[in-house]
């Protein structure tokens, strides 16, 4: 038995001081991961501790033949999905301006190379920025990205492909946009 | 190969190029001013990727998130995960089917009670029948007289059994 499952069963014991092992040894992943999605480190922290929580309260449910790393990805990623869809529902409700210029860019302000990457991350689908960011940015595999999303690795494979080309021509068009 | 074949190339993932490719596509850069600007942007891409995967999470992102969780989870016991009615896993879902399906549960239920209660007003039909032998004089002779009575008006009628066939003749 690893010292992972180890832990996790402990947890299930209803030890949940030995859960802090598991918080310290992946939360890096896990803001890292989340800040690609949201793009605010605060937000990323947020997301992380929830997925954390969510986590732990459906620990029975975790198949302890897989890997607990991809597992606990996985409810980040919808952890932060969700939240992406709530700030989109907050920003479309029309009792709620304040928070549309909240989020708006000044435009006086330089964009800078990573601001760039960032904007041609947003302009890219959902589910090609989603592969972009678990293979591309976060450096999993195909079937650890496969896993995490719920697709095959076939799949992965051949929408990494197409995203990496449009990241490309967008990146190239603000680029252009921004010279003329 | 076209100036259009040359851009296309620079849109690629360097990695994919083959060798051929990758000397046809360098020695056309020494000549072409545009494309040679596709392939710096290109390089400022690919060094902001870089910058990105290398990026570090910074101490204030990742202290005290431990004792935030510890706080949430103390005294609860890994459970085998929400129980959501019709909707799957997520409380939005469960509300999108459930909330109909409950409405359409109940207004069930109810029509079944009131049904129960009052069959007239449910318009279900419970028709009632009997069957009435009566013996009568026809002409003289003896006869059967059968009457089919229904609470339904139009199901209820008279047969006359004549006495030909009382006395099998």
């Amino acid at each position: 038995m690893t010292d992972e499952l180890k832990i996790i069963r402990e947890c299930l014991e209803g030890n949940t001081d030995r859960y802090g092992i598991l918080v310290e040894r992946y939360q890096d992943a896990l803001i890292r991961t989340a800040y690609r999605f949201l793009w605010s480190w605060e937000d990323a922290k947020d997301a992380a501790q929830e997925a954390f929580v969510k986590a732990f309260l459906a620990l029975k449910r975790f198949d302890q033949t897989r890997r607990f790393s991809t597992w606990l990805q996985r409810i980040l990623v919808n952890e932060c999905l969700d939240r992406k869809k709530a700030a989109y529902r907050r920003l479309r409700n029309p009792w709620a301006p304040h928070l549309e210029q909240a989020d708006q860019v000044d435009p006086a302000t330089e964009i800078g190379e990573k601001d760039l990457l960032r904007m041609a991350l947003e302009r890219l689908s959902p589910r090609r920025r989603r592969v972009f960011i678990l293979v591309g940015l976060e450096g999993f595999s195909g079937s650890d990205a496969a896993a995490i999303l719920g697709c095959s690795e076939s799949t992965v494979r051949v929408t990494m492909m197409k995203a990496r080309r449009r990241l490309r021509e967008i990146y190239l068009e603000l680029r252009q946009s921004e010279e003329d | 190969m076209s100036h259009k074949k040359y851009r296309t190339l620079l849109l690629q993932d360097s990695s994919a190029l083959s060798g051929d490719q990758r000397e046809r596509l360098s020695h056309h850069l020494k000549t072409c001013r545009a494309c040679r600007r596709v392939s710096q942007v290109m390089g400022e891409l690919d060094g902001a990727i870089e910058d990105e995967v290398n990026r570090a999470v910074p101490d204030s992102a990742r202290s005290g998130i431990w004792e935030k969780v510890r706080v949430r989870i103390e005294g609860k016991k890994p459970a085998h995960g929400k129980t959501t009615i019709f909707g799957g896993n997520r409380p939005r879902q469960a509300l999108t089917w459930g909330i109909p399906s409950l409405a359409a549960v109940s207004l069930l239920v109810i029509f079944i009670v009131n049904a129960l209660n009052d069959p007239a007003k449910s318009g279900i039909s419970t028709v009632q029948s009997r069957v009435n032998v009566e013996s009568a004089q026809i002409e003289g002779q003896d006869a059967e007289v059968s009457i089919f009575e229904s609470t339904d008006p139009e199901m209820t009628f008279i047969w006359l059994n004549k006495p030909e066939s009382i006395n099998g003749g």
